[in-house]
């Protein structure tokens, strides 16, 4: 008799053919955001996230943590972006900064935006998608411990620009 | 301060995600239509979109396998006459019958150099895992953990994934520590399966990367002064000299020959030195107890493209070195590896 799994995400696997249909509705818009945060293109971020969805769909029997495995799909394909966009800096447009927001929030996006892309993507995914250590070194394929050291590395650059 | 700044990073996250305007999904029709079954006469776009996905897949394996069939072997040995411009020592005839010998590398792996601000050179190697050293000791780098280990020569550096192996090595001499330059490449490396990509540092320099070949080796006697050195001229066809094995028994150091970028290195416990070049795509060693300054004003420059050996001929009758037992990857792994410096 053929088993089926919980998975962290609490659906089980493997999955229906079908389950796949909700699986893309529901994940659509965060995934061309977090594209988008690690772009920090967003005329890019809904190319690269249709592409992931592709290649979840092409293991789609076979994945486990579907979650995890769009991440890890939309961290390399906007990894590869970023090489392909060699030196060119983009910034994503702030149209609505918080009102409590300090007077260097533009600045932090400056600063955000110029940030290698290892370090931007572990700060994109703690503090945007709130992934844990854990999740962040299945997504770029590291170690937990190591996660912490371009997370680091980042916000210390962070706050000395920002001095 | 740092707990500020985490707040005005989410912050920041979402008033830039909000304003982003993200529009809906395709229609889901389209994806059901892969998940199941595509109607006859109908081609969706993203049913499209995957083949292209799968086909572009298999397409990278062939462009793998086709570097590696790109070298020759002793039944389709190179022709001079076709292009490849192999080099031979000014004077060797067609009647000569020096040691022709053709030693194959290991399959399954690849290799680039790259070459800091400093000039410092760095050989970045990918290939099956294997066991680590054991004085080797775990460190941290550019957010990834790799084996640690280091001789006279080299300081070594393995970080092993789900598939491969990727190993860095830097002169000893090299001491800028996991935050210097080696902590530059690694921050820049992507490891994607058995694929991988370094971004080189602005200011750094790749001299290629790429899957050994077979090697031609050619030995001949060459007279300079009173005396006759033995000589070997090594070859490797569109390769680039960072596939060549032998560069991992010493650090490289810069030299010019005729104008041209090369490097040398001396073989450990021997009078021997190499030097090494790009000729035309192809990577050249030529190798003797001479000189650098002797290497490459004479023994190097005495060398042109041949039309009198007759290569083929030649090759027909060479040995073929031992082969090592490929290893074989795992199910998840690609067949080969490949290695991208951009």
């Amino acid at each position: 008799m053929e088993q089926s799994e919980t998975d962290t995400q609490g659906s089980t696997w493997p999955h229906s053919a079908d389950g796949f249909e909700g699986f893309y509705a529901d994940s659509w818009t965060g995934a061309v955001r977090v594209a988008a945060l690690l772009t920090q293109d967003a005329s890019a971020a809904e190319e690269i996230a249709q592409d992931a969805f592709l290649s979840v769909l092409g293991r789609w029997p076979e994945v486990r943590e579907p979650g995890g495995y769009l991440y890890r799909c939309i961290a390399n394909a906007a990894a590869m972006y970023h090489r392909r966009a060699g030196t060119v800096r983009r910034k994503l447009p702030l149209l609505n900064p918080p009102a409590a927001a300090s007077a260097t929030f533009e600045e932090l996006a400056d600063v955000v935006a110029a940030l290698p892309f290892r370090q931007r993507a572990v700060i994109v995914l703690r503090y945007y998608a709130g992934l844990t250590e854990q999740e962040i070194a299945d997504t770029l394929k590291c170690r937990p411990g190591t996660v912490k050291s371009p997370a680091s590395r980042a916000l210390s650059t962070l706050l000395k620009e920002l001095a | 301060m740092t707990t500020k700044l985490e707040h005005d990073l989410a912050a920041l996250f979402e008033a830039q995600t909000r304003g982003l305007g993200v529009g809906e999904p395709p229609a889901v029709d389209d994806v059901e239509l892969v998940a199941t079954e595509a109607p006859r006469g109908r081609r969706p776009l993203l049913v499209a979109a995957v083949l292209l996905v799968v086909v572009g897949t298999a397409a990278v394996g062939l462009v793998a396998r086709n570097s590696q069939s790109k070298a020759p072997s002793a039944t389709t040995a190179p022709s001079t006459s076709a292009g490849h411009g192999l080099l031979v020592p000014v004077g060797l005839g067609g009647g000569a019958t020096p040691d022709v010998k053709i030693v194959e590398a290991g399959h399954r792996s690849a290799a680039g150099l790259v070459v800091s601000p400093q000039g410092t050179p760095y050989l970045i190697s990918i290939g099956p895992e294997t066991p680590a050293e054991p004085d080797a000791e775990r460190r941290e780098i550019g957010g990834y953990l790799v084996d640690f280990a280091s001789d006279d020569a080299f300081n070594r550096y393995a970080l092993n994934t789900d598939c491969i192996e990727v190993g860095i090595m830097e002169p000893s001499r090299a001491t800028g520590g996991p935050e210097g330059e080696i902590g530059d490449l690694f921050e820049r490396l992507v490891v994607n399966d058995d694929a991988v990509t370094i971004t080189a540092p602005r200011g750094w320099k790749s001299l290629g990367a790429g899957s050994p070949g077979r090697l031609l080796q050619l030995t001949y006697d060459y007279r300079f002064g009173d005396g006759v050195h033995t000589v070997t001229l090594a070859q490797a066809i569109d390769t680039p000299i960072a596939a060549l094995q032998s560069i991992r028994l010493a650090p490289l150091d810069p030299a010019r020959l005729d104008g041209q970028p090369a490097w040398t290195f001396e073989w450990p416990q021997t009078n021997l030195r190499s030097l090494i070049w790009n000729d035309n795509g192809n990577a050249v060693m030529l190798t003797t107890d001479l000189s650098l300054d002797q290497l490459t004003r004479h023994a190097a420059v005495d060398l042109q493209h041949g039309q009198t050996f007759d290569w083929d001929g030649a090759l027909d009758l060479a040995p073929e070195g031992t082969l090592p037992a490929p290893v074989a990857p795992k199910d998840t792994c690609g067949e080969s590896p490949v290695l991208t410096i951009e």
